[in-house]
């Protein structure tokens, strides 16, 4: 019950902040681009699979990597600009 | 959903010699195309083989290709081709006179081997490469020919075996006849199968006419659940068998449930219908994961702590609708940015694939890939993910929080 009435109330807060922000939209160039990669990528994967899929994997997790900890500053950021007492 | 399956399938042949040359024509000159006029009775039914006698003095011709072709009246070609395989493949001997040749049998196939057609339009025999089909060059070695077309009429088969998990009914179309032989029927039946309960949805249809046959059966879906307001095809939960058999029944001797006794398999097929590999608790709900029930203590008089605990719990346990808007507010939140231009590059990497439609092809010889490529690939690989490994140490070290 007071568990519930807290929660509820933090998330239609968070909600109503939360959405005041733009939607993003995901471009179509995204998609198709990412399909044509894969096709040059399945023709390299025939013959040398080891090396295409270390090569994917390490940049598909240095991408996530950094743009988690991008994410992580740009949040930590904004949680800073709001002013506390003192 | 629905999943075609093509079953070529075995079937016992009658073969029925159509046309049988008599004379053996000579093959002058430089161009090997010899057309053969006749007007022999129609091609019934279903044209499988096509036989020719022939034989090569010498083995010049080996690696050259021969594919047979039917045209029609007009000239134009019919959609009835033999495969294409070498001279030495199609085992055309080596010989000097005609009665050491051997019968060269081509297998047909094409939507148009099927129809009734005239024999008038005549049949052009002629070398092909494999890429273009009207070029013609000579086997100046193959100087005698004698033709034999063979027809292998259909006794009975299984075209074509698919099944929707949509609607749950499978189609099945083939050919049978209805024999004339005293108490020989040809029968058609279909029933699924799962180890957990057996056989069910058996049906049994018998052939009334000769001809072409298209039928539906319905069948169960184990444990599949449905939801009324799902628009997606449900999961299925148990791995089952579609079977379908075309028989020849004795019914001399009637047999209980459905009389005869199978002397003949004319033709069988099944297909199994997978289950999901991993199913967990969303498969079973459309809502977010159901919370459970909550936690109830025996309270009374003589169990005072199951009252406070159950006040506890009423007081701190959050209810079903706060884990809802939970749920929502982490799928706006994944939709809004910042966040979600992290998200969306996640799902955008997530569809990267390296066993999608190749956009060039790499022909290399199977042992330069053996011992050249794959130590190669493996040692490069090695040396990779030891400087990913050293590489991200050093970024770790520089990371503030």
């Amino acid at each position: 019950m007071i568990t519930s009435a807290l929660l509820n109330g933090i998330f239609k807060a968070v909600s109503f902040l939360i959405n005041k922000l733009p939607s993003i939209t995901t471009n179509s160039g995204i998609g198709s681009s990412v399909a044509a990669a894969s096709q040059y990528i399945s023709g390299v994967y025939a013959f040398i699979p080891l090396i295409s899929t270390t090569i994917l994997a390490i940049i598909a997790f240095d991408i996530i990597f950094e743009s988690s900890y991008l994410l992580y500053k740009v949040i930590y950021w904004i949680i800073r600009r709001f002013p506390t007492q003192s | 959903m629905v999943l075609p399956i093509l079953f070529g399938g075995y079937s016992t042949a009658y073969a029925a010699i159509l046309y049988q040359q008599t004379g053996y024509p000579v093959i002058t000159g430089s161009t090997f195309n010899n057309t053969i006029q006749a007007t022999s009775p129609d091609f019934s039914g279903v044209i499988k083989t096509f036989t020719i006698y022939a034989y090569r003095t010498d083995n010049t011709e080996d690696n050259t290709t021969w594919q047979v072709q039917l045209y029609n009246q007009s000239g134009s070609l019919v959609n009835c081709l033999s495969d294409i395989l070498t001279m030495s493949e199609r085992g055309v001997p080596i010989t000097n006179n005609f009665a050491s040749s051997s019968p060269i049998t081509f297998i047909m196939s094409g939507s148009e081997c099927e129809q009734t057609f005239s024999f008038v339009g005549g049949i052009s025999i002629f070398e092909n490469s494999p890429e273009i089909v009207s070029v013609r060059y000579a086997i100046g070695n193959v100087s005698q020919l004698a033709m034999k077309i063979e027809n292998n009429f259909p006794t009975g088969r299984i075209d074509t075996f698919s099944y929707s998990t949509t609607t749950a009914v499978a189609n099945i179309t083939g050919y049978w006849e209805a024999t004339t032989t005293p108490h020989i029927t040809q029968r058609l039946s279909f029933w699924q199968f799962s180890n957990t309960l057996g056989r069910e949805s058996y049906e049994q249809i018998t052939a009334t006419t000769t001809g072409y046959f298209n039928f539906s059966f319905p069948f169960l879906d184990p444990y599949a659940w449905t939801a009324t307001s799902s628009t997606t095809t449900a999961p299925i939960y148990n791995s089952f068998t579609l079977n379908a058999s075309l028989d020849e029944y004795d019914e001399t001797n009637y047999v209980f449930p459905y009389g005869g006794t199978i002397i003949n398999n004319l033709d069988a097929t099944s297909t199994e219908v997978s289950a999901v590999s991993q199913y967990n608790a969303d498969d079973f709900t459309l809502n977010p994961r159901q919370l459970a029930l909550y936690p109830e203590y025996e309270c009374g008089i003589t169990s005072l702590t199951g009252c406070f605990k159950n006040a506890i719990i009423w007081a701190f346990y959050p209810t079903q609708e706060t884990l809802d808007n939970w749920n929502s507010l982490l799928t706006t939140i994944q939709t809004k940015a910042p966040v979600g231009y992290f998200f969306m590059t996640r799902d955008s990497i997530s569809g990267l694939s390296a066993t999608s439609t190749k956009a060039f092809n790499v022909v290399i010889p199977s042992s330069l890939k053996t011992y050249i490529f794959n130590p190669f690939d493996t040692g490069i690989a090695a040396i990779l993910w030891f400087f990913f490994i050293f590489n991200f140490y050093k970024r770790l070290k520089t990371i503030t929080i």
